[in-house]
């Protein structure tokens, strides 16, 4: 136990600081303040977005501190959040879950696949991005996007905002 | 009614201050594990932000439901915030509308999870039912332990009545006597079960099979949802406060000077903070228990609560 | 000139043997005497070049050896050697989904990848039969495919009475792409960037491969510097992912501080790959002629530095999680997977390593460096899940002790010979120890370097049946602890 409270008290805060630049992120657009909340689906990504989420999870990004967190049930999120080039198979599942949301909600397209289809474009086993089914989605290009881009995008959506919703909702 | 009329403004003032006091020491409590996790933390009135966006969101009520899904959060919210009035935070001569004991508090948080479990096996998912069962599990187990409990550390006063004990207490000597301190641990131990704490759940955990408090959640949307947040953290305060009451009352005012409260204020400030540090450091260094491994730590919890109330008859009396 | 002979010859040693049977008969007794002798049964897959065959990759003391079946237009079926051999059962069950063949014997007759929305393959099911326990208080517990956490999609279907569980099935199929289809008729490069996203934590493992079976096919030489940081580059990926699943384990069992201390510790490493090799997953680094970028001497002392920090933080973390009891309480008999049924199987990998199988392609045909530098197998007996965590931090110490010596032995020189051309058809097959478990890609070229077929084998197809097998008696909130110990690749498996 004094190994585990010596490790922790030596690593000390890990967190790095926020950019002070302005974020770039898809137009912000979810009326909430500094408190969202993810559902992730990943709908045949081949896993390196799922490992840069997990990443982003982690002591140095601390997206908690933004208000920023991923949640188990579509019913307590915000934001759906899609990796991978939707196959066939996964769409009636991602439907499901967006139709299991409640309302104000929104969709973000995370990766090259989620975008346009990526490396696997043209598939008939795939849909070619989150568009298909949700036109109009949000992107976040990259395979993988890093942590921190994924961060500067969402502290982005999190922000107060004052207007309308667009027709993702 | 010239006599209920003040009763009514402690009630609601007391009521007040757990219902807000909730939110403030899980925000306390998730800034001591993201310090502990080397991570900087989210802000003390978080949990602030997340249910007032909760409110503004729509509630679903999912298909084959019935008025038990639709009515379990607002009434867990009421009963936990009614049963706010059976401990003391403050002072221990104030007078609440609510009139009960230990036992009362005991038979109302059962109330409780017995209308939460329904709730989520309501919902007739898989998980739901799965929450639900765990949650009485791992309840009915600790119900003797806790009723236990109570009597062991009521002796002193010979009520089971909150207020009286905390002040026999408190008005005694201030060497903690072993039964008091065997009557502790064992709370200790049930206030981590009955939260749904490490080791016997993990809040933060996202493995919807190891689920136990989360699992009967995972229906609720928009209000609903922040209902029942909110009524867990009241509920964790309130057996922080009954804790304190019973074991570590000195700082609770007497008589109902301003001054006095105001110091009392302060203690329960010192107290709370160091309690959501311990809290927040058990978390981080224990692991979850396998969950046949439940009742082995329930079962020590009970036995803690009859060593502490054998050892006041054997080395006290 | 003797010495670059010598791993000319050795890059190609030991040499693949290809028998392509006559007939379904000849196939069949082949694979028996196969049985037979001991050889381990890898991959099974459907081609149309050269010809129309099924081929089994099996695995035996000599190396690699792949049998073919012809599959006659008018009959459209293949012998089924799945009463040989039980993990050919589903790649079996694929191959008809894809292309309609009849795999002759085999009993299960559901589909496998085939979830009914392909319009040119026999009709599958949506509602998928699973198999049913019948009981006083079974009661079953569908999962998936979306997951609560961030994690791939598949289905599992668990048969339980309280929190014991009775049966686990598995469906997958959902992260299906169609990768075989698109990478038919595709020049050399772009089936080079596809093969490094098909399961995205062994982008490495896959390209190498690949880069492998290429130039095997077109008999290119690599330069000695490419082959030893490819080397480098593998015992990377492998460390990043065994630390991240070691702080994944103890973070399943309640236990944060693993995921915060080997959460950084990983992302320190995908850091340095960023800057060293420009991409934090190594994608896109190894290409079929060596290497796209050669580092300099102010790199490789950047990773030089990595494997000493990490040398000192994983060896303290290994003692925390040694001595954590609640932690260990949890690890100690949960989900054994019985070393018998392991080496009855021939499971290699991290899982079967941990069961006791001494089954490790750079220790037993390893390829260039790994034959100049060795590195130790790590094993364990026992088969929990606490075994699986032991055989991945002895992996970390052996890889990090084979880093230092490979990148302070490094050779000079260019990284990368242009892929020759290939005048003919020509096949080639490549075989690396990935970080869960042996990688098997097969390629065939056409004039110009134009892949005609591929296959991609990733070692979550034994993986997956073992899980099945593994999860019954355990209790179902062990499941993710024991899923994750495993870790497979859905992408992967799934294609």
């Amino acid at each position: 136990m004094y190994r585990i409270i010596l490790k922790i008290l030596k690593t000390g805060l890990l967190t790095e600081p926020l950019s002070v630049t302005s974020p770039e992120s898809p137009a912000p657009f979810l009326p909430v303040a500094k408190s969202l909340s993810i559902r992730h689906v990943d709908a045949g990504s081949c896993n390196a977005c799922e490992l840069e989420l997990h990443a982003l999870s982690g002591s140095y990004y601390a997206p908690e501190r933004q208000g920023i967190r991923f949640v188990s049930s579509p019913r307590h999120a915000d934001l759906l959040l899609v990796t991978g080039p939707v196959t066939c198979h996964m769409e009636q599942a991602l439907k499901d879950t967006h139709d299991a949301m409640a309302f104000p909600k929104a969709v973000l397209a995370v990766g090259d696949c989620a975008c346009n289809g990526g490396v696997f474009r043209g598939s008939p086993a795939v849909r070619n991005g989150v568009d298909a089914i949700f036109p109009g989605t949000a992107k976040i290009p990259g395979c993988p996007p890093s942590p921190n881009i994924l961060l500067s995008a969402l502290r982005g959506l999190s922000r107060p905002v004052s207007g309308d919703l667009p027709a993702s909702s | 009614m010239n006599t209920f009329l003040p009763f009514l403004g402690t009630s609601l003032f007391q009521m007040l201050l757990v219902g807000l006091l909730a939110p403030l020491f899980l925000g306390w409590l998730n800034i001591v594990k993201a310090l502990l996790s080397n991570r900087t933390p989210a802000s003390l009135f978080q949990p602030f932000r997340d249910w007032s966006k909760l409110l503004s969101k729509e509630s679903i009520v999912p298909q084959g439901s019935s008025d038990l899904f639709r009515w379990a959060p607002p009434a867990v919210f009421a009963l936990l915030l009614t049963s706010s009035l059976l401990v003391p935070a403050l002072g221990t001569h104030g007078k609440t509308v609510a009139f009960g004991d230990a036992l009362v508090l005991t038979g109302i948080m059962a109330l409780v999870r017995v209308l939460m479990a329904l709730g989520a096996i309501d919902t007739g998912t898989p998980f739901g039912n799965l929450g639900g069962r765990r949650e009485m599990m791992v309840g009915f187990l600790a119900e003797p332990a806790t009723v236990l409990v109570i009597f062991t550390a009521s002796i002193l006063s010979g009520s089971t009545m909150t207020f009286q004990t905390a002040d026999a207490l408190r008005s005694g000597t201030l060497l903690p006597t072993p039964s008091l301190v065997f009557g502790g641990l064992a709370f200790l131990l049930i206030l981590l079960g009955e939260n749904a704490r490490i080791p016997i759940d993990n809040p933060s955990t996202h493995l919807e099979l190891t689920m136990i408090h989360e699992a009967m959640l995972l229906e609720y949307s928009g209000p609903s949802l922040a209902l029942m947040e909110w009524g867990s953290a009241i509920k964790l305060v309130i057996y922080l406060l009954l804790g304190i009451a019973l074991f570590f009352p000195w700082g609770l005012a007497g008589d109902e000077g301003l001054s006095d409260l105001i110091r009392a204020g302060g203690f329960l400030l010192l107290k709370l903070l160091t309690a959501g540090f311990v809290l927040g450091l058990l978390e981080t260094l224990m692991a979850k228990l396998r969950i046949f491994r439940v009742p082995e730590f329930m079962t020590l919890a009970f036995l803690l609560a009859i060593l502490g109330f054998l050892s006041h008859f054997v080395l006290e009396v | 000139m003797t010495e670059e002979k010598n791993m000319q010859d050795d890059l190609f040693f030991p040499p693949v043997r290809t028998t392509s049977a006559t007939s379904g008969s000849e196939y069949l007794s082949e694979a028996t005497s196969m049985k037979n002798l001991g050889g381990r049964f890898l991959a099974l897959w459907s081609t149309d070049h050269p010809g129309r065959f099924v081929c089994a990759a099996f695995s035996d003391a000599e190396g690699l050896r792949i049998l073919r079946a012809p599959v006659a237009e008018t009959s459209r079926t293949f012998p089924s050697i799945t009463h040989l051999f039980p993990l050919a059962s589903r790649p079996e069950r694929t191959v008809r989904d894809f292309t309609g063949w009849t795999p002759e014997g085999l009993a299960d007759t559901r589909p496998w990848l085939d979830h009914g929305f392909w319009k040119n393959a026999p009709a599958g099911e949506r509602d998928y039969p699973f198999v049913r326990v019948e009981g006083e208080g079974v009661h079953e517990i569908p999962v998936g495919p979306v997951h609560a956490g961030i994690i791939e999609p598949g289905h599992f279907r668990f048969q339980v009475v309280g929190e014991k569980v009775l049966r686990m099935e598995e469906r997958l199929g959902y992260t299906h792409k169609g990768i075989r289809a698109l990478l038919r008729n595709r020049p050399v490069e772009d089936v080079a960037r596809l093969s490094g996203r098909v399961s995205g934590d062994s982008a490495v493992a896959y390209q190498w491969a690949l880069a492998q079976a290429m130039e095997r096919a077109t008999r290119t030489f690599p330069p000695e510097r490419a082959l030893y940081l490819r080397a480098v580059l593998l015992e990377r990926e492998r460390i990043a992912n065994h630390l991240g699943d070691l702080g994944a384990l103890g973070n399943d069992a309640g236990f944060g501080f693993g995921l915060v201390q080997f959460g950084r510790l990983k992302e320190d490493l995908l850091r340095n790959n960023d800057r060293v090799f420009a991409h934090r997953y190594l994608m896109d680094m190894v290409v079929p002629g060596g290497l796209r970028e050669n580092p300099g001497k102010e790199d490789i002392s950047i990773l030089l530095e990595d494997v000493r920090r990490l040398q000192r933080d994983v060896q303290l973390l290994k003692i925390i999680y040694d001595e954590h009891g609640g932690l260990q309480d949890r690890f100690s008999g949960t989900g054994v997977l019985d070393p018998m049924l392991a080496g009855d199987w021939g499971l290699g990998g991290v899982v079967g390593r941990a069961s006791g199988q001494m089954l490790d392609l750079r220790h037993d045909h390893p390829a260039w460096p790994y034959n100049r530098e060795r590195i130790p197998v790590a094993l364990s007996r026992r088969g929990d899940v606490g075994a699986r965590v032991q055989v991945r931090f002895q992996e970390i110490r052996h890889s990090l002790a084979f880093l230092h010596t490979v990148l302070t032995l490094l050779p000079e020189g260019p990284v990368r010979t242009p892929l020759r051309e290939c005048g003919s058809l020509a096949e080639g097959t490549g075989r690396i120890e990935g970080f869960r478990g042996e990688v098997l890609v097969w390629v065939c070229l056409e004039k110009g370097n134009i892949v005609a077929d591929a296959y991609f084998h990733d070692p979550s197809w034994h993986l997956w049946p073992a899980l099945e097998r593994v999860v019954p008696g355990n209790l179902v909130a062990d499941f993710p602890l024991i899923n994750k110990s495993f870790n497979p690749s859905y992408s992967g498996h799934d294609l």
